[in-house]
């Protein structure tokens, strides 16, 4: 295969990489490292490196558009930030020590795990009765957003700031350690356990991902893990489909949106998994 | 149960819109650096080699070089390709970096005590980051 054909299929795997990654609120990274190993045969270290950019540029690239809608409560993202910038730059120095098969397993394990409560409370467009703890009272993070399917702003509360914000240092040791953005950890400490609606979710834990990536990107980028003929055609392809996928995101109902979410962690937690037994 | 946000409409907006022009402003030139770098990449006469051959690509055994400022500098200066798409994605992680800094001035600027410390030190673990001290 030449340099050439071989950038431009990265290219076009990361344009649809990005579209997904940014419809259902991660960073693309899940997508590009299965694509990376599975599809590209790259060392999985080297992968890491690329989906690292490529969180990043899908998150700033959505998550400017996001911001703009009203969808992403900066508030609760920046509080948050806290703990998933400690995490990431605590999961990047442990990936150095680490044998890539419990890379690979740990990156199954982790999707798997976090797919499993997103089937009990498939298609619930708006959490009811949920009530601000003390820190959510005291820091405001409660806010409101507007919602086309339902005509109108939607407001909304925040609950189990403190538990949330545990699940948060996970997703940022998550993220660190293998490059990812962690949205679905984060989507799922936000919705499941601090109760703020899908879209809201999705769209903060996108506008959050590129702080995370953030943190850790450095220690890689020095290390010469971001190789950069691979990361290039990654970085401008999920920026081009992000774009786009940030453009359909206000037209999709959010049970939709869930559904798709769930399929896409299912496929990919699987196909990890084999890997990190050695079988893939 | 509270409802009603304290932090006005108007701020808000303001914020969430100064937010996604850096946002948008540093995709656009980190994507503009790298697309440059690329294209640049596929004139022959630019290639320095040290674009590697697939097959070495694919299986790098686990290691890689470290890269340095220096490194990128000396890349530049030689015209390298490969140093301008390293100095576009530097720019890529830099733009959540400014993200938080922005944010960290408007929270200032709201005079938000709590959240002015919070933000500075997400910040401060952002730059020990990014400079690969940690």
């Amino acid at each position: 295969m030449s340099i050439e054909l071989f950038t431009l299929l990265i290219f076009l795997a990361a344009i649809a990489a990005g579209m997904v990654g940014s419809l259902v609120g991660l960073g693309g990274g899940i997508l590009i490292v299965p694509l990376l190993t599975i599809g590209f045969g790259i060392d999985i270290r080297l992968a890491i490196g690329a989906s690292i950019i490529s969180t990043i540029a899908t998150s700033s690239g959505a998550a400017a558009a996001y911001v703009k809608d009203h969808l992403t409560n900066i508030r609760v993202a920046m509080v948050l930030e806290l703990a998933t910038t400690f995490g990431a730059v605590t999961g990047a120095v442990i990936a150095g020590y680490l044998d890539p098969k419990v890379l690979y397993f740990l990156f199954g394990g982790i999707l798997l795990f976090s797919a499993v409560p997103m089937i009990k409370k498939l298609g619930e467009d708006i959490p009811k009765g949920v009530v601000n703890d003390a820190i959510a009272d005291r820091l405001r993070l409660n806010s409101y957003y507007p919602d086309r399917n339902l005509g109108g702003d939607v407001a909304y509360n925040v609950t189990r700031v403190p538990a949330g914000f545990g699940m948060m240092y996970i997703a940022g040791i998550t993220s660190g350690l293998l490059g990812i953005g962690s949205g679905a950890l984060k989507v799922l400490a936000m919705d499941s356990i601090m109760r703020l609606p899908i879209k809201v979710s999705s769209a903060t834990s996108n506008f959050m991902i590129g702080v995370t990536a953030a943190a850790s990107s450095g220690i890689y980028f020095w290390q010469g893990d971001i190789l950069p003929e691979i990361a290039a055609p990654v970085a401008i392809g999920v920026l081009a489909g992000a774009t786009l996928g940030a453009k359909l995101l206000v037209r999709f109902r959010s049970a939709t949106i869930r559904k798709v979410f769930f399929v896409v962690l299912v496929i990919v937690s699987v196909e990890m998994l084999l890997k990190g037994f050695g079988i893939g | 149960m509270s409802t009603q946000t304290t932090t006005t409409p108007r701020a808000a907006r303001t914020m969430e819109e100064s937010i996604s022009i850096v946002l948008r402003v540093g995709v656009t030139i980190a994507g503009a650096v790298i697309l440059l770098g690329v294209i640049l990449s596929f004139i022959p006469a630019l290639d320095k080699g040290s674009g590697v051959d697939i097959d070495e690509l694919l299986d790098t055994g686990g290691t890689t070089v470290d890269v340095t400022p220096r490194t990128i500098l000396d890349g530049i200066a030689d015209f390298d390709p490969i140093a301008i798409i390293q100095v576009g994605l530097l720019i890529l992680l830099l733009t959540p970096i400014v993200r938080v800094a922005m944010t960290l001035w408007l929270f200032m600027r709201d005079s938000d005590t709590i959240f002015i410390g919070i933000t500075a030190v997400v910040l401060v673990v952002l730059l020990l980051g990014f400079a690969g001290i940690v």
